[in-house]
C-alpha cells in the first residue's frame, strides 16, 4: 500500500536519505554500465563519479525543489545548526538566562498589570458597576477620603441624597452605599476588633454575589425597626465560629449589641471597590449606624449599577438632574458644595492611584527586555564569525540567503523558548512574592497569576525576542556574500568593518536606554530620600500610640463618652513613665475620619462659610506630640474645660488672619462663637506629602467621640507601656479592645514606606539593567581587540609603546558608549517626565541628578572598556603574531 | 550532418525543455533517473547529454507537481532504484507541452528561415 509522501516522511522514511539512495543507485548503474562497455574496473567507479558531477550541488538543488514549506529540511537545517549550540555551552547558558531574565521581568510586570489594571473585576455585570464622582466647586474641598498622593474624587454622599437617588433614578438598576467601620466582635471568644463593611441591601444584586448560606438583608429589615442584622464572611464564620451551620440564626454580639447573622459570604470572596477593605470579616447593614449626623455628614461611597443599554452620558444627565432637585428640596450645606457629578467605572478606581507606578515598572522591564535583547543580538553577530565556514560553504552550495537566514533565525527563536519558559513562571512567582512584600495593601495582589492572557503575553515576549536576537545574524548572513565569508574564517575573525559598526550601533543602543533607565531610577531614590527626612511638625520617638473604639450602644450619649474619656486620661496619666498622655479624635497620619465643618469669620465677609477640618484634642495634646505651641495658651486641663476654646493652626492664622495674631479673636461655627486661645505650628496630619491646610482644635470633652487615639510620651521604650495602657482601659470597661498599638515613628515609617519600597524595586531592575549594558560593553571591547590581537603584535613590534595601543582601544571602545550616554540624558528627561507625577519634592529637571548619572556611567565604561584594553596592551608582539 | 556533428557535447537546456524531454522519454514507460539520461542521449542521437545536476531536481520538481509518481523498483539486472512513472495529468501536460513546442518551433523558423 502506497502511503502518501509525507506520511511516509513521519514515520521515517527520510527525504534526504531516499535522495541519497537514489542517487547512490544511479551510480551503481552507471558503473555496472560501464563495466559492460568494458572499461577498466577499477576506474569505472572513479569516472561515473566524475560524470555524475557535483554530487552534493545535485542534491543541494534538488532539495530546493521539495519547497521551502518543507518541514524536513527546515528540522534538518536546524538539527544542523544547533548542533553548534551545543558544542558552546557556555553561550547557550547565557543566551537562556539572559532571555529568562529579560522576558521574566517583562512577564512579570505584565502580569501584575493585568491582575490589578486590566482585568475586570470578578463580578456578574462589572462593566455596568459605577463610582460617583463628587466635582466640588471651585476652591472647595470636599472632605473625602484620600489615598497617599492625592485626595481621590471619589466622594462620599449624604444618606438623604444616596436616597433621593435611588427613588428617582431610572436609569439604574441599583443604587448601592458603603463604608468601611471598626468595630468589637464579642461572640466566639476574646474581644476581638474587626473591620465591618456597612452596606445598603443593594450591595449584594450589585455585585451579583448570594450569600453561601442563608440570605442577604433585605431593605425593609434595614429601614425596620430591627436593623441589627449581619452576615459573616466565610473565612471568619470558620476561623471563629468553627463553621458552624447553626451560627445563621444566633445572635452576635458586636460592640455590645446583639446582632443576628442571617447569611455567610461565599468562600473567597473579596471585595475590590474603593473605601471598603477587601475581606471584611462582617457585613453589617448601613443603618446600624444611624442617626441624625450620619444623615447630615457625607458618609457613603456610593456605587450605581447602569440598566442595562443604558449609556454612562444618559446616567450622567440623570444624576445631575437629580443633585439639582435635591438642592431645590433639601437644606444640606453639602450639596451646595458640589457643582457636578459623573461616573466612572468601579474598576477604574481599584488600584488607580498606583497605576502610575505600575506603568512605570512596567516601562522599566520593558527596557530591561530591550537592553537584554540587544546584548545577545551583539553576542550572537559576534559569534556568526565563528560559523563563517560553515555558512559560507552552504552559501556557495547555492542555499538561498533566506534559507540560510530561515535558519539563522529559528535557530535563535528555538534558543530563546527555554529562557522564555523558564522565565516565564520564575515571572509569575518572583511577581507574586514582590506583591506580597508591599508594605500595605495591594488591591487584587491576590489575582495574579498565570492566566491566558500572562501566557499568551509571554510566549510573544520570548518568541519576539528571539527575533529581535536573531534578525541581525540572519540578516548580516543573508546579505554578506560568500568570498568574505569564507575569507573571514582563517585569519582569526577580523572584524568585517561593517559588522563592528552594527556592533558598535547595538551597545550605543544599549548604553541609552540604560543611562534613561538610571535617570529615572535615580530621581525615584531622591523623592524617597526628601520625603525621609520631610519635618512632619512633631516628634516621633518615645511615642506610643493606640486607639479604642467605643461601642455606640454603651455609650450612646456624650456624657458616658466624657465620663469614660476623663477616666481613661487620669488612668493613662498615672502609668510609671509616663510624662504626658493624650487622647484625639484622630492623631496625625492615622486617616481616621476627619471632621470638619462650617466656618465663618465675623468682620470678614469674604471668609464666610468655610469648611475647616477640625481635631478633637484632650489637654496635654501638642506636648505629648512635640508640637510647638506659638502663641497663646494650651487648651486647659479637663477640670475647667473652656467651653468656647479653639486652637487653631498656623496656616489658619496665615490665610484668614494675615499677618496679625488671631489669639482672642472670635470664629463663628455655624451661629455658635468660639474663642481662639492659640496658634500651633504647622504639621503633616493627614498625608506627609500634602502641605497643611487650615484646621482648628477643640477640646475632645466639648464633643466626645467614640473613636479614641491615644498618644503616650515616655522617657524610655514605649513598647513598655503596652501592658499598662491595655490593663488601663480593660479596668475601666472590659469589654473593649485595644487596637493598632503602635509607635510614631513606625506610623512615620509606615507612611514612607511604599515609596521605599518602590525605590528599592526600581534600583534593583536598574541595577540589572545597567549590569547587562555594561557586559555588552565588555563583551564588544573585547572581541574587537581579541580580532585585532595581531594588529597590535605588529604595531607593537615596530615601535608603538603599550600605552599608545591602550589609548586606542580605549578611545575606540569608548566613542560609542559615551555617544550612548548623551543621547541617554535626553530620553532620561523624557522618560523624567512622565513620572514627574510620582516625585515628590524633586523635580524631572533636576540638573545634579543628570550629571551624576552621566559621571557614573562614563567612569564605568571606561572600566568595561579597560579591562580587555589592559589585556591588549600587554600583549608580546611575538605572541600576537603567532596567534594567528 | 557535419553542423549536427558540431553541436555534440553538452548543450544548455531550458529548464521548459527538460521536463518536456523527461515527460516525452517516460511516456514509453516507467524508467529510472539513469535510464531517462541514457534515453535522452540515445533518442537525441548522442546531440543532448543531461547534466545530471539538473535532471534529478527535475525529476523530484515534476513529482511534486503531481505528473510524475515514483516508486522503489528493481531494475532487470536486479538493482534497486527508484522508477519515475507517467500520471495520467503528467500526460496531458506532456500533451500541453508538445503543442507549445511545436508553436516554439513554429514561429522561431518564421524568423530565422523565413524563406522555408
Amino acid at each position: 500500500m502506497r502511503l502518501p509522501t509525507w506520511l511516509q516522511r513521519l514515520f521515517g522514511r527520510n527525504r534526504e536519505t531516499d535522495l541519497a539512495d537514489e542517487i547512490e543507485a544511479h551510480l551503481a548503474l552507471e558503473t555496472q554500465q560501464r563495466l559492460e562497455r568494458n572499461e577498466p574496473p577499477e576506474e569505472v567507479r572513479d569516472r561515473a563519479l566524475r560524470d555524475f558531477g557535483s554530487i552534493a550541488l545535485a542534491k543541494e538543488r534538488t532539495r530546493d525543489t521539495w519547497g521551502f514549506g518543507g518541514f524536513q529540511a527546515f528540522r534538518d537545517d536546524l538539527r544542523f545548526g544547533l548542533r553548534f549550540f551545543a558544542k558552546h555551552k557556555l553561550l547557550t547558558c547565557t543566551v537562556w538566562l539572559t532571555l529568562a531574565l529579560g522576558t521574566g521581568a517583562l512577564t512579570a510586570a505584565f502580569g501584575v498589570v493585568e491582575a490589578m489594571l486590566l482585568r475586570s473585576l470578578p463580578y456578574p455585570g462589572a462593566g455596568r458597576l459605577y463610582h460617583v464622582l463628587l466635582h466640588p466647586e471651585a476652591g472647595e474641598q470636599t472632605g473625602s477620603q484620600a489615598s497617599e498622593s492625592a485626595p481621590s474624587a471619589i466622594g462620599r454622599l449624604t444618606r438623604g441624597f444616596s436616597d433621593h437617588i435611588r427613588n428617582h433614578a431610572r436609569t439604574l438598576e441599583s443604587v448601592s452605599i458603603h463604608t468601611q467601620w471598626m468595630g468589637v466582635m464579642n461572640s466566639g471568644g476574646a474581644a476581638e476588633r474587626i473591620m465591618p463593611a456597612l452596606v445598603s441591601p443593594e450591595f449584594f444584586s450589585a455585585l451579583g454575589v448570594q450569600p453561601a448560606l442563608g440570605r442577604p438583608f433585605t431593605r425593609q429589615e434595614m429601614e425596620g425597626s430591627n436593623p441589627r442584622v449581619c452576615l459573616l464572611s466565610y473565612e471568619y464564620w470558620q476561623s471563629r465560629f468553627g463553621g458552624r451551620h447553626s451560627v445563621v440564626g444566633e445572635p452576635v454580639t458586636i460592640d455590645g449589641e446583639p446582632y443576628t447573622v442571617v447569611g455567610i459570604m461565599p468562600r473567597d470572596f473579596r471585595v475590590w471597590l474603593s473605601g471598603l477593605t477587601a475581606s471584611p470579616q462582617v457585613y453589617l447593614p448601613v443603618s446600624s449606624r444611624d442617626g441624625q449626623e450620619f444623615r447630615r455628614n457625607p458618609a457613603e461611597v456610593v456605587i450605581v449599577k447602569l440598566s442595562e443599554t443604558v449609556s454612562v452620558d444618559a446616567a450622567t444627565q440623570e444624576l445631575n438632574t437629580l443633585l439639582e432637585s435635591a438642592r431645590a428640596e433639601e437644606e444640606d450645606l453639602h450639596q451646595r458644595r458640589i457643582s457636578h457629578l459623573s461616573l466612572m467605572p468601579v474598576a477604574d478606581e481599584v488600584a488607580s492611584q498606583l497605576r502610575p507606578m505600575l506603568y512605570t515598572i512596567l516601562g522599566l522591564c520593558g527596557c530591561l527586555y530591550l537592553i537584554a535583547c540587544m546584548n545577545l543580538a551583539g553576542l550572537m553577530l559576534a559569534q556568526t564569525a565563528a560559523r563563517a565556514r560553515e555558512l559560507g560553504i552552504r552559501r556557495a552550495l547555492g542555499a538561498t540567503r533566506l534559507r540560510v537566514a530561515w535558519q539563522l533565525l529559528s535557530e535563535c527563536v528555538l534558543l530563546a523558548l527555554p529562557g522564555g519558559v523558564l522565565g516565564g513562571f520564575a515571572a509569575i512567582a518572583a511577581a507574586r512574592l514582590t506583591a506580597s512584600l508591599y508594605p500595605g495593601t495591594l488591591p487584587r495582589a491576590d489575582l495574579i497569576g498565570f492566566h491566558p492572557a500572562v501566557l499568551l503575553f509571554s510566549i510573544t515576549a520570548t518568541l519576539v525576542g528571539g527575533i529581535l536576537v536573531g534578525m541581525l545574524p540572519a540578516w548580516r548572513f543573508s546579505t554578506e556574500n560568500t568570498l568574505a565569508g569564507g575569507r573571514s574564517l582563517g585569519s582569526g575573525a577580523t572584524a568585517t568593518p561593517s559588522r563592528g559598526r552594527m556592533l558598535d550601533v547595538l551597545v550605543c543602543a544599549q548604553v541609552t536606554l540604560a543611562v534613561a533607565v538610571l535617570v529615572c531610577s535615580a530621581l525615584f531614590l531622591e523623592s524617597f530620600h526628601e520625603l525621609r527626612s520631610v519635618q512632619p511638625g512633631y516628634q516621633l520617638q518615645q511615642r506610643l500610640t493606640a486607639q479604642v473604639i467605643l461601642p455606640q450602644a454603651s455609650y450612646a450619649d456624650a456624657p458616658s463618652r466624657a465620663r469614660f474619656t476623663t477616666e481613661l486620661l487620669e488612668r493613662l496619666r498615672a502609668i510609671p513613665g509616663v510624662q504626658r498622655a493624650a487622647i484625639t479624635s484622630s492623631i496625625p497620619l492615622n486617616l481616621n475620619a476627619s471632621y470638619a465643618a462650617a466656618f465663618s469669620i465675623p468682620g470678614k465677609p469674604e471668609f464666610s462659610d468655610q469648611r475647616i477640618a477640625i481635631v478633637f484634642v484632650s489637654s496635654q495634646y501638642f506636648e505629648a506630640l512635640g508640637i510647638p505651641l506659638l502663641s497663646g495658651v494650651p487648651l486647659d486641663g479637663e477640670q475647667h474645660p473652656e467651653s468656647k476654646a479653639a486652637i487653631v493652626s498656623e496656616a489658619f492664622a496665615r490665610k484668614y488672619f494675615a499677618s496679625a495674631n488671631p489669639v482672642g479673636e472670635t470664629l463663628l461655627q455655624g451661629t455658635d462663637p468660639l474663642r481662639i486661645t492659640g496658634v500651633v505650628a504647622d504639621h503633616r496630619s493627614q498625608w506627609l506629602v500634602q502641605t497643611s491646610a487650615p484646621e482648628i482644635y477643640r477640646p475632645l470633652l466639648m464633643e466626645p467621640k467614640t473613636l479614641l487615639d491615644m498618644v503616650l510620651l515616655t522617657g524610655g521604650d514605649p513598647h513598655a507601656l503596652v501592658p499598662s495602657l491595655r490593663e488601663a482601659v480593660a479596668a475601666i470597661d472590659p469589654m473593649l479592645a485595644v487596637g493598632k498599638v503602635s509607635t510614631m515613628e513606625k506610623n512615620f515609617d509606615n507612611g514612607v514606606a511604599p515609596l521605599r519600597f518602590r525605590a528599592l524595586l526600581t534600583g534593583s531592575l536598574t541595577a540589572i539593567a545597567v549590569v547587562l549594558a555594561l557586559l555588552g560593553v565588555y563583551a564588544v571591547v573585547a572581541w574587537v581587540v581579541r580580532a585585532r590581537i595581531p594588529e597590535y603584535g605588529v604595531r607593537m613590534a615596530l615601535g608603538a609603546r603599550p600605552r599608545d595601543i591602550l589609548a586606542q582601544v580605549m578611545r575606540r571602545g569608548i566613542r560609542l558608549p559615551a555617544a550612548g550616554v548623551i543621547l541617554g540624558i535626553p530620553l532620561g528627561y523624557v522618560l523624567a517626565r512622565l513620572i514627574e507625577s510620582e516625585l515628590y519634592g524633586v523635580e524631572a529637571a533636576h540638573l545634579n541628578t543628570y550629571l551624576l548619572v552621566a559621571g557614573i556611567m562614563l567612569v564605568v565604561i571606561a572600566g568595561a572598556a579597560a579591562i580587555p584594553a589592559l589585556r591588549a596592551a600587554r600583549v608580546s608582539p611575538l605572541e600576537a603574531l603567532r596567534h594567528e | 550532418m557535419d553542423e549536427q556533428k558540431k553541436h555534440t557535447g553538452r548543450m544548455e537546456l531550458l529548464q521548459g525543455t527538460l521536463d518536456l524531454l523527461i515527460l516525452q522519454t517516460l511516456q514509453w514507460g516507467p524508467q529510472h533517473g539513469h535510464g531517462i539520461a541514457n534515453a535522452i542521449k540515445a533518442n537525441s542521437g548522442e546531440l543532448l547529454s543531461v547534466e545530471t545536476g539538473s535532471l534529478y531536481p527535475a525529476l523530484h520538481r515534476l513529482e511534486k507537481k503531481g505528473w510524475l509518481r515514483s516508486e522503489w523498483k528493481l531494475t532487470d539486472n536486479s538493482q534497486r532504484a527508484k522508477f519515475y512513472k507517467l500520471t495520467p495529468p503528467g500526460k496531458k501536460q506532456l500533451s500541453r507541452e508538445l503543442s507549445k513546442w511545436d508553436l516554439m518551433v513554429q514561429a522561431i523558423s518564421r524568423i530565422v528561415r523565413p524563406a522555408e
